[in-house]
């Protein structure tokens, strides 16, 4: 069972790393670097423990080290299980792994014992330094040292159980959304409305009218306090934060191996009896399809295409929401801005900069969003040269792609802008409404560049093979381009806005910014003409 | 360059420019008011007053090891007033933050300091008046009263 379980874990790992070691000197100056990287950061860490405990008035103290394994371990619980709904359920290995002889639960120990290898890598490089940081700064004794080893293997250990834990009726809620888009919506609404709603009561807390010093020490107050609470709250991490420190060392090592055998047997009677049964489900059935024969045929091929986007989008509305997440942000960002820029007493440069740093962050977010657009061809994979067979004008198919594109990402956009309205009705309405109409003017811009972008070098064959745009350099390039158009304008309305009147400003934000959609427009037409033709799988 | 990536950006853009605004774009404060003439800790915050005249008060039974930490309430006259209120400690292993909206301290001891006698000291800036509240443990060891 063990040998099975090893090559089990070999052949998983050799998808992740190269395990084959070819020289051993090489080897030992890999391992040279990695530990040379961990103390580099744990000095880094020094460093911002100190500024953080003289110079940014945060207590760094035994709380201090709870609050923060609480925070990285809870970040390192939803990755893991986000990670481990993947890797054990839907992992395309599965089929390979589940066709060797070798048992169902061994498939699921190997699984386990890889992600936690991952998770031990991960933290070397975070908790670790971070811990010795602590020490160095508050000066602890050797025993506080050595009784982070065992930690390097308890705390990612508990993450992954935990994760291994809830990855089951994740995964068993996702499987029930699969086929169920409008159920996904309602449920992303109600999720960002909740947030938006809880955004609204933070922020209103904040006294006015804000001043910012006051402020500050008034939040490093809060986060003192705040940290010392949850200790309380902590559980286990409280356990290992108070051991690490000498308090109750025999009392917390039971706690912290009592919780871990707990999670153990829950795994070992929960999760691994459900494995096989959740990862041996397929999705291709999941959805019933009722065929109505129609008749009829459309004359117009741009409505043809437009309506395919629709009906694609309207079937995976979890890749739509996955697309525009970051635009989703932000009606979140202005809100709590602009809350804090209208509660300040603000002289005519303050007023200024407030439209300045408006326009920035809107075009950061906004053109971040444009994924959709930058791997709109090579999403298509397989089909799209059978697309391309079709007897009429197909790269009409472009059009209709860029058209959906713009009219969902506008609707975002103004519906983000109806909610700053709604929320903050004291900011400039003039003011709202020219920054909305300059930022879907060059969205829409950007828009037309991402796909350029695609068209020129598509990833058709990569995104058949693997099913997914990770590493897509497209996305990469398109998202740096928005980062650069945001500089850009971000740089030429501080100039216009703090040197000339608010009217002549926005004129000439607008004056360069519709030629440069119409450049953009000019230049993708004339690419479509010319390289839609050859693209090839 | 990914999504990731530009949402931080975002987020430190915002936070520049919330500093931007305060240090180049807001009013500066009023300087019509009057400065500090006493800050006093009132009677229900101290158990009595030490021979040179600063508040003591005993605090066993409300720094533990289960919530090391305390908070007292304090006043100025005249109210409103031009203020710039300071907090320090006499122990490396205690901190403390001053509030001066609602007019309280919070004191935060690190466990090594528990038992330990300190004193908390609330300075103005502007005046330069003080006021000093001795926390003081009943089995401590010390018998010195710590001072600045």
């Amino acid at each position: 069972m063990v040998e099975r379980i090893k090559v089990l874990m070999i052949l998983q790992l050799s998808n992740k790393m190269a395990l084959k070691i070819d020289n051993k000197q090489r080897l030992a100056a890999n391992i040279a670097l990695r530990l040379l990287v961990i103390a580099l950061i744990s000095i880094a860490m020094v460093v911002v423990l100190n500024v953080l405990n003289n110079i940014l008035g945060i207590i760094v103290n035994a709380y201090f080290v709870v609050f923060i394994l609480m925070v990285t371990q809870l970040f390192a619980i939803i990755s893991a299980t986000v990670g481990l709904m993947t890797d054990l359920y839907e992992n395309r290995e599965n089929t390979l792994l589940h066709s060797y002889p070798v048992k169902n639960d061994e498939v699921f120990l190997s699984k386990m014992l890889v992600y936690y290898l991952h998770e031990i890598v991960k933290n070397s490089f975070l908790i670790v330094p971070l811990l010795i940081g602590f020490g160095w700064t508050n000066q602890l004794s050797v025993y506080y040292y050595l009784n982070i080893v065992p930690m390097i293997f308890i705390i990612p250990a508990i993450a992954v159980l935990v994760a291994a834990l809830l990855s089951v009726p994740l995964a068993m809620f996702r499987h029930f959304l699969s086929d169920k888009n409008i159920l996904t919506l309602i449920v992303a609404l109600l999720v960002i409305g909740l947030m938006f709603w809880l955004v609204m009561r933070v922020v209103g807390n904040i006294p006015t009218p804000i001043r910012i010093t006051q402020l500050y020490s008034q939040f490093t107050r809060s986060i003192n306090r705040f940290m010392q609470n949850a200790a309380s709250y902590g559980l286990v991490y409280t356990a290992i934060g108070l051991l690490l420190y000498g308090i109750g060392i025999v009392r917390n090592y039971a706690i912290v191996l009592g919780s871990l055998i707990i999670l153990l047997a829950a795994v070992v009677f929960v999760s691994r009896p459900l494995y096989f049964k959740l990862a041996s489900r397929s999705m291709e059935h999941t959805v019933e399809k009722v065929h109505k024969s129609k008749k009829g045929t459309s004359k117009n091929l741009f409505v043809t295409f437009l309506v395919k986007e629709w009906r694609i989008a309207r079937r995976s509305i979890n890749q739509l929401l996955n697309d525009y997440t970051i635009l989703i942000a932000l009606p979140f960002f202005m809100y709590m801005l602009n809350y804090i820029f209208t509660n300040m007493r603000l002289n005519s440069t303050g007023n200024q900069l407030v439209l300045v740093f408006n326009i920035i962050i809107a075009l950061l977010l906004v053109t971040a969003s444009n994924t959709a657009s930058a791997s709109s061809i090579t999403t298509e994979g397989t089909e799209f040269v059978i697309m391309k067979t079709a007897p009429s004008e197909t790269r009409t198919m472009a059009w209709a792609k860029i058209a959906f594109n713009l009219l969902f990402s506008t609707g975002i956009i103004l519906i983000s802008f109806l909610l700053f309205q709604i929320a903050l009705p004291s900011f400039s309405t003039t003011h709202r409404w020219l920054i909305f109409l300059l930022v879907i003017t060059l969205n829409a811009g950007h828009i037309l560049w991402s796909f350029q972008i695609d068209l020129l070098n598509p990833k058709l064959s990569d995104y058949a093979a693997t099913g997914s745009l990770s590493g897509n350099p497209n996305i990469a390039k398109s998202i740096a381009g928005g980062f650069a158009l945001s500089l850009v304008f971000g740089a030429v309305a501080a100039v216009v806005f703090l040197t000339i009147e608010n009217s002549v400003a926005w004129a000439v934000l607008f004056i360069l910014a519709v030629p440069f959609v119409l450049l953009r427009l000019y230049l993708f037409n004339s690419y479509l003409k010319a390289y839609f033709i050859d693209i090839e799988f | 360059m990914n999504k990731k990536l530009i949402l931080l950006l975002a987020l430190f853009v915002s936070a520049l420019a919330v500093m931007g605004v305060e240090v180049f774009g807001s009013l500066p404060e009023s300087r019509d008011l009057p400065t500090i003439e006493a800050i006093t800790i009132p009677e229900s915050e101290y158990d009595r007053l030490t021979e040179d005249g600063n508040y003591l008060k005993v605090v066993d039974d409300i720094v533990t090891e289960q919530t090391p930490r305390m908070e007292f309430a304090f006043s100025i006259d005249p109210m409103p007033s031009r203020h710039n209120l300071t907090v320090r400690t006499t122990h490396d292993g205690v901190s403390a933050d001053i509030d001066d909206i609602n007019m309280m301290v919070y004191v935060y001891f690190d466990l090594s300091a528990l038992g330990e006698v300190v004193t908390i000291q609330i300075r103005d800036r502007e005046s330069g008046r003080r006021v000093e509240l001795v926390l003081w443990f009943d089995g401590a060891d010390e018998v010195d009263v710590p001072g600045f």
